[in-house]
Parts: C-alpha cells; sequence; structure tokens
C-alpha cells in the first residue's frame, strides 16, 4: 500500500533551520550615523584606528565638525551687530560686538549694513512723548508689549517701586521686565530727611509687582529674574501651574494667585515658605482657584473660602502617620498635627523644611508654621511618562487619555470604604538607575538644547520611534511650563524628563492647607513613608465629639445655603 | 539534543553591526527588553542555540557603551548613591535609538 510520503519535520533537521529571527530585520541596515570614526576604548591611539580595521556602511558626512557645533560646511559665523542701549557709558576696551563705538566706525566704514543704526546715543529718553520716534525696536512690537515697554520705562525714570502693568499681556512679552531689576534704593538727599544715628537703612530695593487683569499663562523667566520682587500679584490671569523657578524668589513676601487655574502648587514654593528671615513668604493668596481641596466641606468653608474646592472622597487622604483624615476644624487639625510622630517625615524630600516645634495647647502658634497634614498615595508612571496599570490616578490630573484612566474608578470608590486597593502600595522597583534612553537624551538636551529632535531625525532618517517621541513630547511640555526641557528630581536633584511617580502633600500654610504636587525621577525616589501602606484608621470621626462651635458653624452653613438658594 | 534541554550558559554573545563582539553576562544582558526576549528559551529562536545575538542596527562604538550601561544598571541596581555615567555627546543620539530598540 503507497502512502503519500510526509513532509519532514522542520526541527528534525537540527539547528540549521531554526525560524529566522525577527531582529535581523534587513531595513535596519541602512542606519546613518554622523559620529567621527569609531575609536575603541581598547585601541591605543588614533594611528592604530584605521579603515582596514573598522568597516561599516557610511556615506560622505555632510557636516563639518561634530553635530552639536557647527551647521553645514563652510558657512561662515554669523554676526550680530546689535547695540545694547544699557547704560550709555562708552568702553572703548574691546573689539567685542555690544561696544558701540567698534560698531558705528564700521558702519562709517561701510563694512556692512548697520547704517540703520539711530545715530542718537542709547540713552533712554526722558520724556515717553518721543520715545515712539526714537525707539526703532518698537516697530517690531505689538501694541501691549509696546504699552508694556514704555510703561516700564517711564516707571524707571521716575525709579519706581510699585509696578502695575495691565495691558492684556501674554507670556513672551513679558521679557521687558528685566529691566526692573536697574531699581536703586535713592540715597538720602538733602529734601530726605537723614536717619537718625543707629537707624538701618536697608539700600535694597523693594520691587511690587502687580500683572493682574493679563493673559499670562505660563509666565516668563525674566519674572523670576527679578531678584529685589517683594510682592507679585498675579490675579485674574489664566495660569494653570506656577513654574519651579519660584524658588529663584528669593526677596518674595507675598505671592497672590487669586482668579486663576491653579490646582496645585509646585514643591519648590516649600522652600520659600520655610525660609528664615526677611525673605520669607508670608502672604500666600489662592482664592478663587479651583484648588485641590477636600471634602471636608467646614475645613474648605475655614481655610479655602472661596475656593470652589473639588471634593475628593475622604478614603484618599492620610495623614500623615498614616491616619483617616477627618478633620473637624482647625483647632483639633492642628493639635492632632502636631502631637503625631513627624520623625518618618523629616527630610523625606529637598524641600521638607524643618519639623514644627511649639506649645500645642495654643493653636495660635503655629499661624505662621509650615507643617504637612496630608498625602495622597503615589502615582506611578512608565519610562515615557504613561500611567502604570494598577496604579492611581493623581487627583489634579486632567488631560489624561480616557483608556488610561481605567484605574480613575478605583480611585473614587475604592472595594471597601476607606481603605485603597492593596496595588497602590507596591513600589515596581527598587532600582535609582535611569534607563539609557533617558541617560542619552538628557545628555543630548544638556549639549544642544536646540537642534535635539532635528538630529534624531537626521540620525534614523526621518521618522522618530514612538517612545523617543513620547519623551521629546514630554521635554517640549517641560520647556513651555518651566522653561527647560529638563525637569529636576524633588527627592535625589537629578537631572530626568518624564517623572516616575508624583503625588501631592497637603500642607498647612497660613490658615490654609495648600496642595503641593512632587514628582520624582525614578520609582527608588519615591520616600518609604510615601511608597508604604498607611497604618490603619486611629483618628476616626466622631459625632459626639461636635461642640458648640461646630453646631455654630453647621447653623451658619445651613443659613448660608438658604440664602444662596434664595437666589 | 535541543536547545531547551542545555543549562544556560553565563555569559552571551552580542555581535555588532561591524564585527564585533561582546562577551557579557547573562543576567546583565537580559536587562535590555529586546534581548531578554530574544534570549528566552521558550521562544525557541536561533539566537537561544548560540547564546548569540546580532544587533545589525547598532555598531561596535554604540555597542561597547551599551554592554558599560548594562554591567552599570546591574551594579548599581540595589545602591542608594547613584554615580553619573559617563556619555559623549557625539554618541548621545545614536545611543537614545539604540536604547529605543533594546528597550532598556
Amino acid at each position: 500500500m503507497d502512502e503519500d510520503p510526509l513532509p519532514s519535520l522542520s526541527h528534525a533537521t537540527g539547528a540549521t533551520t531554526t525560524p529566522n529571527s525577527p531582529f535581523l530585520d534587513p531595513r535596519f541596515h541602512a542606519l546613518k550615523s554622523s559620529s567621527p570614526p569609531p575609536l575603541f576604548s581598547e585601541n591605543d591611539s588614533l594611528d592604530t584606528a584605521d579603515v582596514t580595521n573598522y568597516e561599516s556602511p557610511r556615506e560622505k558626512r555632510k557636516r563639518a565638525g561634530t553635530w552639536w557645533q557647527t551647521g553645514p560646511r563652510g558657512a561662515p559665523k554669523r554676526r550680530q551687530f546689535n547695540r545694547n542701549f544699557d547704560s550709555g557709558v562708552y568702553m572703548m576696551s574691546d573689539d567685542s560686538e555690544a561696544s558701540a563705538p567698534a560698531s558705528s566706525v564700521m558702519s562709517h566704514l561701510g563694512f556692512d549694513g548697520t547704517s540703520d543704526i539711530p545715530s542718537d546715543p542709547p540713552l533712554a529718553p526722558s520724556h515717553p512723548d518721543n520715545q515712539e520716534g526714537n525707539d526703532h525696536t518698537a516697530g517690531s512690537m505689538s501694541a501691549s508689549e509696546a504699552r508694556l515697554f514704555r510703561a516700564v520705562q517711564h516707571c524707571l525714570d521716575s525709579n519706581m517701586t510699585y509696578f502695575s502693568f495691565a495691558f492684556d499681556l501674554q507670556d513672551h512679552e513679558l521679557h521687558h521686565l528685566h529691566q526692573l531689576n536697574q531699581i536703586i534704593t535713592l540715597p538720602p538727599g538733602d529734601d530726605i530727611e537723614v536717619p537718625s544715628e543707629g537707624q538701618y537703612r536697608s539700600m535694597v530695593p523693594e520691587i511690587h509687582l502687580n500683572l493682574s487683569w493679563n493673559k499670562l499663562r505660563y509666565l516668563s523667566p525674566t519674572v523670576f529674574q527679578l531678584q529685589h520682587l517683594t510682592t507679585l500679584t498675579l490675579r485674574n490671569n489664566c495660569i494653570e501651574s506656577v513654574p519651579p523657578h519660584i524658588k529663584d524668589l528669593t526677596s518674595l513676601q507675598t505671592l497672590d494667585l487669586c482668579y486663576n487655574s491653579i490646582r496645585e502648587l509646585p514643591c519648590e514654593l516649600l522652600a520659600l515658605c520655610a525660609m528664615s528671615g526677611p525673605g520669607r513668604l508670608t502672604r500666600l493668596e489662592l482664592a478663587g482657584n479651583p484648588i485641590y481641596g477636600f471634602n471636608d466641606n467646614k475645613l474648605s468653608r475655614l481655610f479655602l473660602h472661596q475656593c470652589s474646592t473639588t471634593e475628593i472622597p475622604p478614603e484618599f487622604m492620610y495623614t500623615a502617620s498614616g491616619q483617616h483624615r477627618r478633620v473637624q476644624n482647625r483647632r483639633e487639625l492642628l493639635q492632632k498635627a502636631t502631637n503625631m510622630d513627624w520623625s518618618a517625615f523629616e527630610g523625606h524630600h529637598m524641600y521638607t523644611p524643618p519639623p514644627v516645634k511649639g506649645n500645642t495647647s495654643n493653636p495660635n502658634v503655629f499661624d505662621d508654621k509650615l507643617f504637612l497634614v496630608c498625602r495622597t498615595a503615589a502615582s506611578y508612571y512608565d519610562q515615557t511618562g504613561w500611567l502604570l496599570r494598577n496604579s492611581p490616578v493623581l487627583p489634579t490630573q486632567q488631560k489624561l487619555a480616557p483608556s488610561y484612566a481605567q484605574p480613575s474608578c478605583v480611585t473614587h470608590t475604592p472595594p471597601s470604604p476607606g481603605s485603597a486597593p492593596e496595588v497602590w502600595f507596591d513600589r515596581p522597583s527598587s532600582s535609582k538607575v535611569l534607563s539609557l534612553a533617558t541617560l542619552s537624551l538628557v545628555r543630548a538636551y544638556k549639549t544642544e538644547p536646540d537642534r535635539v529632535r532635528e538630529e534624531i531625525e537626521y540620525c534614523v532618517g526621518g521618522s522618530v520611534p514612538p517612545q523617543v517621541e513620547a519623551l521629546l513630547a514630554i521635554a517640549q511640555e517641560n520647556e513651555i511650563s518651566m522653561f527647560r526641557p529638563l525637569r529636576s528630581c524633588h527627592c535625589c536633584g537629578k537631572d530626568y524628563i518624564a517623572p516616575r511617580a508624583e503625588w501631592i502633600e497637603g500642607w498647612f500654610f497660613q490658615q490654609q492647607i495648600v496642595p503641593i504636587r512632587v514628582a520624582v525621577c525614578s520609582w527608588a525616589c519615591v520616600p518609604d513613608v510615601i511608597a508604604k501602606r498607611p497604618e490603619p484608621l486611629l483618628w476616626k470621626y466622631d459625632r459626639r465629639g461636635e461642640n458648640a462651635f461646630d453646631i455654630q458653624e453647621r447653623e451658619r452653613a445651613d443659613r448660608l445655603r438658604g440664602l444662596r438658594s434664595g437666589f | 539534543m535541543s536547545a531547551q534541554s542545555q543549562p544556560l550558559s553565563a555569559y552571551v554573545t552580542l555581535v555588532s553591526n561591524d564585527g564585533y563582539e561582546f562577551k557579557i553576562l547573562r543576567d546583565a544582558a537580559c536587562i535590555a527588553g529586546t534581548i531578554k526576549k530574544a534570549l528566552d528559551p521558550a521562544s525557541g529562536f536561533r539566537e537561544v542555540a548560540e547564546n548569540r545575538m546580532e544587533l545589525p542596527t547598532i555598531n561596535g562604538v554604540v555597542l561597547e557603551k551599551v554592554c558599560e550601561y548594562l554591567y552599570y544598571n546591574q551594579k548599581n541596581m540595589e545602591s542608594k548613591d547613584v554615580p553619573d555615567l559617563e556619555i559623549p555627546p557625539e554618541l548621545c543620539l545614536e545611543l537614545l535609538i539604540a536604547a529605543d530598540y533594546l528597550d532598556v
């Protein structure tokens, strides 16, 4: 009986016919490289690095040097002949391009097209009227920018220290404000009474800047370079987040952010609040913002009055030592908070202020103190900034793709009341090593921040891999909101691009609980006190504990509600 | 005799597109997601039998740096103070592409 011969099995012939590896894809072969000739660490010197011992597909390089140094080969370096209108004092010292005599001599000799430089000496005109004619840069400004420029000039001429600009300004138009650094305190003149002996008179100017009623969203690095800024008022703008540069304003005493769109504040603000001496932040106004709040209505009315607080479930908030947060009133909050053991939270991140010590029986003692009251569970992210599965969504985060927001239902309705799922407190890994992709991209941004994307596109020949693209997008976001593509870790201070974990801490400051957002560069940077599951409930809401003050408060709230519904 | 029955060797070989071979510890190499998948005994790829992985997109200089990173990562996995890894600026973009490909 004849049978059809069976086809031979592929594995019978041995290892020679194992399936082809998908990693040998020929489309990867033609990768271009802009590097100089390779030199291995085992090579002794450049002389032995020869084309005979190194062959790879490469094409003629279009660039003269390394990628971060120069443009195309042979292009002469362009120099701009702009004059700096700074002091009006001519320094005949060097041949720098900022030196005014050099450029005017050049224009007389007809070296280049700098003859359009006005022949007037570059002193700031004292009358705002002839400003328009003299200033050739005013033509390229928008109307609001020009108004700001003139106003700044006028204020400088009269050496004022109170500035108020409301010209519908945008973020990029604020760069004229750097001139406010020229303000000085006037020394006592003939008409000014000389301070008597022993009376100290500070010569440091106090600058008060009011930028209310503009269209600011992200502010500008210029604002944070004003080192003598004492008061910053930013009411009625569109600010969503305060840049971390706020910590550079070491003289700031009053920060007014009312009527913006702020949900949380950066960790760096704690540095200002905890400072000692005259530069300490003593007033922080947050009314009229959708501040990330607490579901305790009484508390919100007491501390965050006028804020439209976003309600959060009680099980989401824990006190510092992990207790369930249900606060009756401020007095109780202060007493509870100061009676707790804070040792675990000392220095848990870079901006943790020194612990509060004082008399616990008198809550007024703590009015100007700063201490941690509560915190959320940490949200963990993967390398490219996506929320990990089973990790809670940061409560203030709004811009999340729907498919990645799936744990939000878990967040707000945990399986059993008062407890969060166990997976929230599993730290994914405890390695502090950043990924190679992050390390190399950080290096690229530190070398040449402006051309990274362009160079990557050149390197891969067009399409950027999606993971790299995601990192680039985050760097771009950082650039807009923090003025630089790299962030700085709140726990170890290292530069990174995409945060791997974030959480919100509630700090009691100035009669209100300020939500502070902390972001770190690796999962291991999350302090143990934040990563671990909080202790079981010890601090319970007790109805019998209601005192007369509480009842009065509730009655007042009911009356108010009745009034409001009447309208 | 199939590849699955052999005990896993301690070292694996990574080959760059210009023919340089790097013999590194299997534990270190498997930090990279792509290498781990390629050398997974369950996958049955040729790489498993040969303990050798060819990387046609990565040249020798970059692969040397990648191997350095893999050992650096393995060494500092538990440590609290991680020293910085020196990355020469002319290599960083090629390293970025290689890191993306190797998922590390």
